[in-house]
């Protein structure tokens, strides 16, 4: 072939891929060209003759074909609003049970606390009681130290002395 | 006008899809598939498996439907995907060499003599052992601009290769075809 626009443009002009200036340019030298022009039309010519979807395409079996039609049917459609909605739905179902699961937790804590609440209360109350008993028996307590100071100073008395301490006798 | 009329029907029908009407999957799907079957026949040699290609194709179709670029030709979009089920078929199975020498004996069995009357079934017939014969590159550009119509840029970004080796491997496709052609008695067009 002595002319290559053919080889450069010819196939790219028949599947409308070069610019609107090529194109242009092309048609023009289709109009100069023989060699293109020869090309262009045994393209063409194969084209309807040869290269249809009659001659190249082949039809799949009954079977297969109503397989596959049930099995587009029965799918899924996997489109962005089907996926939103999907994605609102399981929020909205791990939000519920993550608010029960909290509810549930919460219950428990809180009954945890007031049974600690309620343990503390009740260890509590032998202290005060202790209290109010010591309240109550302080003048008798005071009796025995007294008594117990009195033993201890008489025991010790001479030491004391020879010390320079006198105690004063709190009786 | 004819392009522009179909991109039209098959938006319509892609949108049916797209909303979950089993209409507009079912419309293309039988507008499609016998183009699609085609390739994948030529392709693998193989009816059975080119069934298994074609569920595969459809399905992956089906669920990627939102990747699809509506500026796109949607048959382009099938045959691209089509195309890379063949690819990842022949990459598991390893069955290339076999399937090379199943397509020759096949070509053997399927042609006829030359001389004899050319009805439609015949020049199918031949048509399809000389695409038979090509080299499997070639057979790919020439299937996906022929039964699909996939633009060269396409074919290009498919393939993974340039553009200018798309055009050369189809311009090669042709050359081999009509010298096929010639050979089984078929001179020029009829």
């Amino acid at each position: 072939m002595a002319c290559n626009k053919w080889e450069e443009a010819g196939l790219l002009y028949c599947s409308s891929e070069l610019s609107e200036q090529d194109t242009k340019l092309y048609e023009e030298h289709l109009g100069q060209c023989a060699e293109c022009k020869g090309e262009f039309e045994l393209y063409l010519s194969e084209k309807s003759s040869f290269f249809t979807t009659d001659i190249l395409s082949e039809t799949p079996s009954e079977k297969v074909d109503t397989e596959l039609k049930r099995l587009f049917t029965a799918k899924k459609q996997y489109t962005s609003a089907g996926i939103f909605s999907g994605f609102v739905k399981k929020t909205v179902y791990s939000l519920s049970f993550f608010l029960l699961g909290l509810a549930v937790v919460g219950y428990f804590v809180l009954n945890i606390q007031t049974a600690k609440n309620q343990e503390f209360t009740q260890k509590a109350q032998p202290v005060s009681e202790v209290k109010t008993l010591a309240q109550k028996d302080s003048a008798s307590a005071l009796k025995d130290s007294l008594k117990d100071s009195a033993m201890y100073f008489s025991k010790n008395r001479g030491n004391l002395e020879t010390n320079g301490v006198y105690p004063v006798d709190l009786k | 006008m004819q392009e522009q009329q179909t991109g039209e029907d098959d938006r319509e029908l892609f949108d049916l899809w797209f909303k979950g009407d089993p209409r507009g999957f079912s419309g293309l799907y039988d507008k499609y598939k016998n183009r699609v079957f085609g390739f994948l026949v030529r392709m693998t040699n193989d009816r059975e498996v080119a069934e298994d290609l074609l569920q595969e194709t459809f399905l992956a179709a089906l669920r990627n439907a939102d990747q699809f670029d509506r500026t796109r030709n949607l048959l382009s979009w099938l045959f691209g995907i089509a195309h890379k089920r063949t690819i990842d078929y022949f990459r598991h199975a390893k069955v290339e060499t076999d399937h090379k020498q199943d397509a020759e004996g096949a070509i053997g069995s399927r042609i006829e003599a030359p001389d004899q009357q050319l009805s439609d079934e015949n020049l199918r017939k031949i048509i399809n052992a000389a695409v038979e014969e090509l080299d499997p590159q070639q057979k790919e550009v020439f299937l996906l601009r022929e039964l699909g119509g996939v633009p060269f840029k396409e074919i290009a970004e498919i393939m993974n290769c340039p553009i200018n080796t798309a055009l050369g491997r189809m311009r090669l496709a042709l050359k081999n075809i009509r010298k096929e052609l010639k050979k089984r008695g078929i001179d020029g067009v009829q």
